[in-house]
């Protein structure tokens, strides 16, 4: 069966920040809503499906799209809520994009948030098996730096490599009005004189913790002809694995879920050199070191070669493959919006509605989403219509 | 939005849920076998033959239920290390752990899988990937996680202390 | 628990799991004590190295999810699970964190507290349009004369189903779910309108009218007896009053002995298919899932058999 094809047409994201009193977790979901809707030229009456994606015990709520769906124009409508760790934001959007796709649907509404100033995020990162790993709660960043001492052991990236990468997201974020950390000033000297948290990842290598919400406007059929430029989607993959860290032999090094699901985009979309052949590229990076290892799981550049393609200034705004241009996850990081977020930035180049960190010509857009240690999605869209 | 507004209402509300989750059967095998013989137990999988610690009752990469019980070495290898500089509380005491303390990925004799487990060691900054560790159980075993209380640097792998890795 | 459900179920349809393309899985990450609680059964449904998409509610919403998948053109064949496991929390304690925090949370509402309140009305309905004063002297069962009619008890299980693309056999020819507003005192709690907007979805892409009397069989995910003449109502299959004196019977049928929670839906629907294989000759059935608070979420299948093998 062929796919029916669909777009994104509108996006809409609220100024991530620290934190968000001023709102409730529907409030903040209805302000991505509206700002999606105005960039689409649609009312909520429009809408036809919606997808949810939150990680509930982040703000410690239950199926919270009981509540926010109202704040989302969800009343009476088919509302699902996708969650899965970090991946949830670009698995929701996926959803929605089958969905659309199914033809059972028209228009469809995905909306993503996370406030976590209101829960412990601690709480939060009990993942996986109580019996096992809520002992050891060193949390993420612990695990983060394990693996990273074997990429680095492996590999032999730099402290000022990974730097590199903090440097051109919080440059980029800068720019980009919604994006929560930002710092047009930050230099490679900055990124590791910032306190160490767990070798080699100084704080400054970390994402932020946000409160944020993020929406897409998908539609199919006739529906997309009256958009200019609509993000045409092409094709996912989705790959999730074992659950514990100490299942992935070289988890960074290897990642083969994100290799895998690259390498299955790529086939279905036919892409020979990523690096060529890809315009612009939002992936989901949750440390520095992190954005080195996913050049290579997608082939961005040889094994082994992403410190030198960071040193390159390739993937800076302006390069041959500009990554993350909005900043990244390294700027802004809204878990259960994240995805979304990585999704909604893609489109915008495409829509060439990013503002001052528009690349010229984007053309075909790659998003990668990550969660628990090694799940991945990719998506890709183009401007082409399939 | 509102940034310079101080003035917020809050609706605060404490978590004081609990659940008794069921550790299964095969986590039950575990803890059974370390607290009457003082020794680690994986699983292994009859068609890859790859060996779980922790013990996992399904092989998620040939989806094969597993029913055969292995006996560990007692002493593994770093293949992954870090020096926290965080503080965290200790799960054992309820009081934050003294830092900087080391994180290791233990691949522990005999097993395919790893561990990621506190190291204790004089001297965080000379523990390497490829030294060698021992498994630190308490006294009394109460039959879940909080037996193996650490892993103790041994140091750089000698002839004599590599274990029989596969 | 859920290996050994998924194990049935690939036995039950003679297949292997590397023959199945994607997993969908339902469950509640508050209710199972874990953030997002498909991460605990990631091996056990088999979704290592493969696509795995997970709906937070009630199994059939990930059942109809996937059935988008494969009406997208995207997958052929999708594996759909879903679990519950109460008895590791007090379920009802748990529902109260489903609750909004600005009010009704802080009210100290549950679940069980919302049903209650949603039998109140239905009985208080009930009295108005016969001038009846007891329930017991409306009702055709003695059993509801108590504060909600009998209760379905919640307990532990986990379902599992394969879907495909195809026509034959026992076809899923409809389905459609709706979110009703979420303050109880926003909803008329004796009337399902949320239902009604779900049922008639599922007979618009069946191709039905929107009042289906004529449907065999009705496997119901409820909580309480009292729940069923407004919401078999609700699907256009009988009135309110009617159904106040003749169910539940053998066309409505209630599952007594227990349901676990965000499973219940997939329980209802394997029900289902076991009784459509058995039948002889052309068959229809209506499968009802739901959750949330005095069923906030509504989903409902329509299953049809030509009486061909399946």
């Amino acid at each position: 069966m062929k796919a029916r094809p669909v777009a994104i047409v509108g996006t809409g994201q609220t100024r991530h920040r620290k934190a968000r009193p001023d709102v409730h977790q529907g409030e903040m979901v209805q302000e991505a809503v509206n700002l999606a809707l105005l960039d689409a030229d649609l009312s909520w009456d429009d809408i036809d499906a919606i997808v949810l994606t939150n990680m509930e015990l982040f703000e410690g709520r239950a199926l919270p799209d009981l509540w926010c769906s109202e704040f989302a124009g969800g009343l009476g409508k088919p509302v699902m809520k996708v969650a899965t760790g970090g991946t949830s934001g670009t698995s929701g959007a996926i959803a929605g994009l089958l969905q659309a796709a199914s033809g059972l649907f028209d228009t469809v509404l995905v909306v993503g948030w996370e406030k976590h100033s209101e829960g412990s995020t601690q709480t939060g990162m009990s993942l996986t098996d109580p019996a096992w790993d809520r002992h050891i709660a060193a949390g993420a960043i612990g695990n983060f730096a394990l693996s990273i001492s074997q990429y680095v052991a492996e590999r032999g990236v730099t402290g000022e490599q990974a730097a590199m990468v903090a440097v051109k997201a919080r440059r980029n974020g800068a720019l980009n009005p919604n994006a929560h950390v930002k710092d047009a000033g930050i230099t490679v000297e900055k990124v590791l004189a910032s306190p160490m948290l767990a070798e080699p990842v100084h704080l400054l290598d970390m994402c932020p913790q946000s409160d944020g919400a993020a929406a897409l406007i998908v539609v199919g059929g006739d529906k997309t002809r009256r958009y200019k430029n609509p993000a045409w989607f092409r094709g996912s993959a989705t790959r999730h694995d074992q659950p514990y860290i100490g299942d992935h032999d070289k988890r960074m090094v290897m990642m083969r879920t994100l290799r895998s699901a690259a390498q299955e985009v790529y086939r279905k979309v036919g892409i020979g050199d990523p690096f060529k052949e890809i315009d612009i590229a939002e992936i989901y990076e949750p440390v520095s070191y992190a954005e080195l290892a996913w050049y290579e799981a997608l082939g961005f550049c040889a094994e082994g070669d992403a410190g030198k393609l960071i040193e390159s200034g390739a993937t800076q705004i302006g390069g041959d493959l500009p990554v993350n241009p909005s900043g990244g996850v390294l700027c802004s990081n809204p878990v259960g919006a994240t995805g979304v977020i990585r999704v909604a930035e893609a489109a915008r180049q495409l829509h060439l509605k990013a503002g001052d960190y528009q690349v010229d010509g984007a053309r075909r857009a790659l998003v990668s989403g990550y969660g628990v240690y090694t799940w991945s999605d990719v998506l890709f869209f183009s401007a082409e219509r399939p | 939005m509102q940034e310079n507004n101080s003035e917020y209402l809050f609706s605060s509300i404490t978590m004081d849920l609990s659940w008794n989750t069921d550790v299964g059967e095969t986590m039950a095998g575990f803890f059974q076998r370390l607290k009457a013989e003082r020794r680690l137990y994986g699983t292994r999988c009859s068609n890859c033959l790859r060996v779980y610690l922790p013990p996992r009752p399904v092989c998620g990469n040939c989806w094969q239920q597993m029913n055969d019980w292995v006996e560990l070495g007692e002493q593994g290898t770093i293949v992954g290390k870090t020096v926290c500089y965080y503080e965290i509380l200790d799960s054992m005491t309820g009081k934050p752990r003294t830092t900087p303390f080391v994180l290791g990925l233990i691949q522990i004799d005999g097993a395919d899988t790893t561990l990621n487990h506190f190291v204790e060691t004089p001297d965080p900054d000379h523990v390497s990937i490829g030294d060698r560790v021992e498994t630190v159980l308490r006294d009394t075993l109460q039959g879940n996680v909080g037996d193996i209380v650490h892993f103790q640097w041994l140091g750089p792998p000698t002839t004599s202390s590599q274990g029989s890795k596969k | 628990m859920v290996y050994r459900a998924v194990r049935a179920c690939l036995d039950d349809a003679s297949l292997t799991m590397p023959e199945i393309e994607a997993v969908v899985t339902a469950s509640a990450d508050l209710w199972d004590g874990k953030t997002a609680s498909n991460i605990a059964i990631t091996e056990a449904v088999g979704a290592v190295m493969k696509a795995e998409t997970r709906i937070s509610g009630d199994g059939l919403l990930a059942l109809m999810h996937g059935a988008m998948m494969i009406l997208s053109g995207h997958y052929q064949r999708v594996l759909v699970v879903a679990h519950g496991k109460c008895s590791e929390a007090d379920v009802d304690a748990v529902s109260n964190w489903c609750f909004d925090p600005v009010y009704q949370q802080t009210l100290g509402v549950t679940d069980s507290q919302a049903l209650s309140l949603q039998c109140q009305a239905i009985k208080m309905r009930a009295a108005e349009m016969t001038g009846e004063e007891s329930i017991g002297a409306l009702v055709r069962a003695p059993s509801w004369s108590d504060s909600c009619g009998l209760t379905v008890r919640q307990g532990d299980g986990a379902c599992a189903v394969v879907i495909e693309a195809g026509d034959d056999g026992i076809v899923l020819e409809g389905f459609g779910y709706d979110l009703d507003a979420h303050y109880l005192g926003d909803r008329d709690l004796s009337r399902c309108d949320g239902l009604a907007r779900a049922a008639k979805r599922a007979y618009e892409m069946a191709g039905l009218p929107d009042s289906q009397t004529d449907i065999n069989r009705h496997y119901w995910s409820l909580r309480a007896a009292l729940q069923l003449p407004p919401w078999a109502e609700a699907i256009g299959a009988c009135s309110f009053i009617e159904g106040l004196a003749t169910l539940p019977n053998e066309r409505h049928q209630i599952q007594w002995s227990g349901l676990p929670p965000f499973a219940a839906g997939m329980q209802r629907l394997i029900a289902g298919v076991k009784d459509l294989r058995e039948s002889p000759g052309s068959d229809r059935s209506l499968i009802h899932g739901c959750h949330g608070p005095a069923g906030q979420m509504q989903a409902v299948c329509l299953l049809h058999s030509d009486g061909g093998p399946c």
